[in-house]
């Protein structure tokens, strides 16, 4: 089942995708981030519950990116499994939407 | 009114060229077609998967071609009218899996960029990739190899 959750703390916003990102909930992914980016702090993505990722959900998250970059916030995508990962990377966007490395 | 009747039959031509051309009689053919609607994409996933499965694909193979299919059809869905229908055909070679996607598409509605993000998954991920784009009509044709 597909849903999006947002946790609020401190620092960040933390919006957790679960399910199927495709034509049918791409939207509702970019409006989701949209009303993260909204609150003003960094959002960070958890893809760590989806199960699919197309080139629609590659845009609604590039997009959101760039929206945070208008702002001056960050927007960072984390928890990719398998072929989730691989769809961030064969269309290049994987290091884009990284975060940045610890320590 | 010629010209729209003309358009019509013209259509008509070319849609059967697509489905009969590559096909011999005796390759095995599976159509699936649904509502041109972006919430039967999980549907054509799981028929992709399932029937790659039962073909022999390795895992790997087979969530390749899910994700193929869906980009090829999400391309196509954001281009049809309202009410139409997206046409899934797989056709079963001796060697080869053949997926020909097609749907009728809005008047002056074109396929995107092959630099967009929908092409480079579709190239990353499958090794034929085509296109035929004849009036309205438009049928992306995904070929695999099977596994020997």
């Amino acid at each position: 089942m597909f849903g999006v959750e947002q946790v609020v703390s401190n620092d960040r916003v933390t919006v957790k995708v679960t399910g199927d990102i495709d034509l049918a909930t791409a939207d509702k992914v970019g409006e989701a981030l949209i009303d993260a980016l909204a609150l003003g702090r960094e959002v960070w993505v958890d893809l760590s519950a989806v199960t699919f990722l197309d080139s629609t959900g590659i845009r609604a998250l590039v997009q959101a990116h760039r929206k945070a970059d208008t702002q001056g916030t960050r927007l960072y995508v984390f928890g990719a499994q398998q072929w989730v990962a691989k769809v961030l990377e064969v269309t290049g966007v994987g290091p884009l939407l990284a975060p940045p490395e610890e320590g | 009114m010629f010209a729209g009747s003309f358009g019509l039959l013209s259509g008509l031509v070319s849609q059967q060229m697509i489905s009969r051309e590559p096909t011999s009689l005796l390759d095995d053919v599976v159509a699936v077609t649904v509502p041109a609607d972006g919430g039967w994409l999980g549907i054509l996933r799981t028929a992709t998967a399932g029937l790659a499965a039962r073909l022999g694909f390795s895992g790997e193979k087979i969530e390749d071609l899910r994700i193929a299919v869906d980009e090829a059809c999400a391309m196509l869905l954001v281009l049809t009218p309202p009410e139409g229908d997206l046409r899934c055909r797989f056709e079963i070679g001796s060697t080869e899996l053949t997926v020909a996607i097609s749907a009728r598409l809005r008047p002056r509605a074109k396929l995107p960029d092959p630099s967009s993000f929908a092409w480079r998954v579709l190239s990353g991920l499958t090794s034929h990739v085509g296109t035929v784009c004849e009036d309205n009509h438009a049928t992306i044709r995904l070929i695999i190899n099977r596994p020997s």
